[in-house]
Order: structure tokens, then C-alpha cells, then sequence
């Protein structure tokens, strides 16, 4: 496998394309990624943002192009190649995707006892400091998902996407459905994970408090590209008429005449 | 011409689902015979799946053995031929009865609930989350289901074949007035091996067949709460049409001369 160099990114797509029949939803996007930086792309509802982090993780087919990862193609390896990709990357899901049947303790275990093989009860210690690492208390472990908030979901479900511990890590949404005390809570133990265990990340948001909080760069993606990236300081100064539109909420701009003519 | 386009795209999508269906259950079994096996949701699935069917297919089986030792008995009058209502009942318990009903019975309660489960967990990104915790989501959530389908379901229907020949014996016993001896007695006296093992086969092709259908639905069932609704409707019709004409096969196999 390629070493990561300053010319190599972590992460870099380069024309990536997806379309859902005649709906063409990434369009060539290119996108570098270095490695322990936190990149948070940004844009409106359904404009593929949750597609392209599930193209790039492999649970959708890209129709063309190319997410290297190290240097390594991704999209071209054979299943059982990607299954051992998979071992390094994280996703919080926006839902948290914990699963209904097991209880937190054994959600945030279960990377460890089925993917590292890790003894069970090793994998229970471990997973209560992950636990503790993100503010759950241990009798939450005992818990089912359905019997604990949308906050402390999320919390559960970012402890087992860290538990493992990936390199690169997805956060899809990660404050979706959290009021902003619990958004803010959830941002700054993303920000912390993400520093103390030097992880890659890219997280897809339209939340712009939230993107200004995670992100080292912000990339805006609008009609299958991204239209602007840059480091979180400069956003505001981007000269872009797209971003600068999107990140203030304004109802008159280039994006709501498109959407007029469409 | 539209109502041909019609036509054309119904059997392509017929044709679709037909090779999609193929290629789950290849990709099924041949992780059946590969390694990892997950026992503890397999034990999990057999006690789901088994202990918790045994209500409802005793129940089932018991009231059809007794309403087939009347029904045939009044039959059976009309040319003098009462004896062989023990033979009957237990020939058809067996052979056609047992697995049926069971099968029917499982279908409804447990192919129901493995599609609205796995529905659930495709809608919620829980399949998602799986395969990017390197599980395989056919290893952890359909190989455990089909192997318990095909394990529990013989010993259920051995069960049932047991309660619907004693609900038969208790109707000709205390109600036709059969003496006890002589209606055992006739009861095993035409009773081959191969009637119990062929309906034991039958139960073990519906159990597979049941989970592979409720699998396979809740897999790809649509977005939303609809969506899951229409995978629990799809998994037991489709799983209760097959056990019928599987059921034929299976007979046509076993006992056509």
C-alpha cells in the first residue's frame, strides 16, 4: 500500500459520478482530503451529500471515477479487498443506526467482538471507557436504544464508530434532530476525537454552526460538484455568490433561480 | 401499444426479481457452508422460530386431526369403511397435514416478522451500519434465519404430527366410540418410514423456504413504513404459494408410481 505523502492525499476523488436513472446526482466531484484533517461538505437538502459519503464508504456503486484511499483505488477492489478497507473507516450515521435488538453496551462492543475478534468480556470493559469518553454513564449500557434519547444515541453511536479505531471517519449529519445545546455537546466530542486520535475526517452537514465548529476546510457542493473549498476562516469571504447565499440563508441567489427554472 | 409496453415491462420486471431472488438465495447458501457461523443468533432464531411456534402449529394441527377423524368417519359410513379413519388421519397428519399447516402457520408468524425486521433495519441504515463494522449483513442477519427455518421446522411438524394424530385418537376414542387398543393399533399398523420422512423433507424445504422469502423482502423492502408493510405482505404470500407447489413437488417426488 502507497504511504501517505504531502503530494498524497488520505483521501482523494477525483471525478466521481453517480446517478439514479436519469437524476444525476454527482457529476464528476473531486475533492482531497489530507491526512488528520477534518473536512465538512456543506449544501443543500438532496444535493447527494449522504450519497456521496455512502459511495465513498462502498455501500453504493459509484457509476465512475476514482476514491483513492493511501493511494489505493477503493472503488476497484474486489468484496473481500473493500471488507478489509472497511476495517479502517468509521460512519456516524445521521439516525445513529444503533441496532434495536442489542443493548448500548453491546452496540458500542460490537465492532470489536465482530470485526477484532476481541473476547467478549474485554470488549465490554473496552467499550464502557468509550463510553465514558463521550459522556454516557455505565447503567446507560444496559439500555436498548429505544429507551434512551436522540442525544444519547448519537453518543452511543459515536462511541462505536471510534471504538474501533478507525483512520478515517464519516459523519453523516452528526447534529440532525438535536436541539443546540446537545448539537453543540455532539460537535465538540467529534472535535476531540477527531484531535486526540488524529483521526481523517469528512463530515456532510447543512448545519453551518456545526460546519464552522468541525470543519479545518469547508467544501460546498452544488449540482454533483463542489463548487468552493477552502479553509472554515475564509468562508465568509469566499467570493462565492453560492456559498455566500448558503451560508447566510438568503432567499434571493443564484441557487433559488436555478431551482426556479428547474 | 401501451397496453403491450404494459405487458413488456411487467415480465421485465418479473424476469428482475426472478434473477434477483436467484442470486440472494445463491449468495445465501453458499454462506451457509462458509465460515463464520454466528451460534448464538442461530440458537436465538431456532428457540424464535421453534419453541415459539410450538402454540400455535399444536393448536392447529390438534383441531385438524380432530376434525379429519370426524369428517372421514362420517364419510367412511356411507360404505362401511370406519376402520380406516385412524389410518387416514395419521397418513394425512404426516404426509400432508403436518407440514402444510405448520408451514402456513410458520409462515404467517415468523416470515412476517423476519421481513418486517430486517425492513426495519434496512430503513434505519442498521444494514448499513453492519457492513461498516465488517459483518456481513447475510452472514449476521440471513444465514442464522434460514438455517433455523430449516432445523426448526421438522421438529415442529414431528411435534404437530404427534398432537393432530392424538387429536384424531381422542375424537374416535371418546367421541365416534372406537375402542382405544384397536384404533393405536390400526393407527400404526399402515404407517411407513417414508410417510414420516418425506413430511419431515416438506418441513425442512418450508423452513427454508419461509426465511429465504422473509429474508429477502424485508432485504429490499421499499422506504418508509409502507414499504415495510408491503415486504410483510409480500414475504408471507410469496412463502405461503411456494410451500403449496413445493408441497406438490415434494409428494410427486416421494410417492408418484
Amino acid at each position: 500500500m502507497a504511504e501517505t505523502t504531502a503530494a498524497t492525499p488520505k483521501i482523494r476523488i477525483r471525478d466521481l459520478r453517480k446517478s439514479f436513472g436519469s437524476n444525476h446526482v454527482l457529476r464528476g466531484l473531486d475533492l482531497d482530503i489530507a491526512e488528520a484533517e477534518s473536512v465538512v461538505v456543506i449544501g443543500g437538502s438532496g444535493t447527494g451529500k449522504s450519497v456521496l459519503i455512502k459511495t465513498i464508504t462502498g455501500l453504493m456503486d459509484a457509476d465512475g471515477g476514482t476514491v483513492e484511499i493511501d493511494g489505493v483505488d477503493v472503488l476497484k477492489l474486489t468484496p473481500s479487498e473493500q471488507h478489509g478497507i472497511l476495517n479502517r473507516f468509521g460512519l456516524l450515521f445521521q439516525a445513529g443506526a444503533l441496532f434495536d435488538s442489542l443493548t448500548v453496551l453491546e452496540n458500542v462492543a460490537f465492532g470489536l467482538v465482530e470485526a477484532q475478534r476481541m473476547p467478549r468480556a474485554k470488549a465490554h470493559k473496552l467499550a464502557l471507557d468509550f463510553m465514558g469518553q463521550v459522556g454516557l454513564e455505565p447503567s446507560v449500557g444496559a439500555m436498548y436504544p429505544a429507551e434512551i434519547s436522540t442525544g444519547m444515541r448519537k453518543r452511543a453511536s459515536l462511541a462505536r464508530t471510534i471504538a474501533t479505531h478507525p483512520d478515517v471517519v464519516f459523519f453523516d449529519e452528526p447534529t440532525t434532530g438535536l436541539d443546540p445545546i446537545m448539537g453543540d455537546i455532539i460537535d465538540e466530542l467529534i472535535v476531540k476525537c477527531v484531535k486526540d486520535l488524529k483521526i481523517t475526517a469528512l463530515t456532510i452537514t447543512h448545519d453551518m454552526d456545526s460546519a464552522r465548529r468541525i470543519g479545518d476546510r469547508i467544501a460546498m457542493l452544488y449540482e454533483g460538484k463542489i463548487i468552493w473549498q477552502g479553509p472554515t476562516s475564509e468562508i465568509d469571504n469566499s467570493g462565492n455568490p453560492y456559498v455566500h447565499q448558503f451560508i447566510n440563508g438568503l432567499e434571493e441567489g443564484p441557487i433559488e433561480l436555478v431551482t426556479r427554472r428547474a | 401499444m401501451t397496453f403491450l409496453a404494459a405487458v413488456g415491462r411487467t415480465f421485465l420486471g418479473f424476469l428482475a426479481a426472478t434473477g434477483r431472488l436467484a442470486m440472494f438465495t445463491g449468495t445465501t447458501l453458499g454462506h451457509c457452508v462458509r465460515p463464520p457461523l454466528y451460534w448464538r443468533l442461530l440458537m436465538r432464531q431456532i428457540v424464535d422460530i421453534g419453541y415459539y411456534s410450538l402454540p400455535v402449529v399444536g393448536l392447529t394441527t390438534l383441531f385438524s386431526g380432530m376434525v379429519l377423524a370426524l369428517q372421514s368417519y362420517t364419510g367412511f359410513a356411507r360404505f362401511n369403511a370406519e376402520s380406516a379413519v385412524s389410518t387416514v388421519v395419521v397418513l394425512s397428519m404426516t404426509r400432508e397435514l403436518g407440514p402444510v399447516l405448520a408451514g402456513l402457520m410458520v409462515a404467517g408468524r415468523i416470515g412476517a416478522s423476519m421481513a418486517a425486521e430486517i425492513g426495519t433495519m434496512r430503513v434505519t441504515e442498521q444494514v448499513d451500519a453492519l457492513t461498516t463494522l465488517s459483518t456481513n449483513p447475510f452472514k449476521y442477519l440471513v444465514v442464522p434465519r434460514v438455517l433455523a427455518g430449516m432445523i426448526s421446522l421438522p421438529f415442529l411438524v414431528l411435534i404437530g404430527d404427534i398432537i393432530g394424530v392424538f387429536g384424531g385418537y381422542l375424537v374416535g376414542v371418546h367421541k365416534l366410540g372406537f375402542n382405544a387398543g384397536t384404533y393405536l393399533k390400526s393407527t400404526f399398523e399402515f404407517l411407513e418410514t417414508q410417510d414420516v420422512v418425506s413430511g419431515l423433507v416438506k418441513a425442512a424445504v418450508f423452513g427454508f423456504l419461509i426465511a429465504v422469502m422473509g429474508c429477502y423482502h424485508g432485504y429490499y423492502s421499499g422506504r418508509g413504513a409502507q414499504g415495510v408493510g408491503r415486504a410483510t405482505t409480500n414475504a408471507v404470500v410469496s412463502a405461503s404459494i411456494l410451500i403449496l407447489i413445493s408441497n406438490y413437488l415434494i409428494t410427486e417426488l416421494f410417492f408418484a408410481r
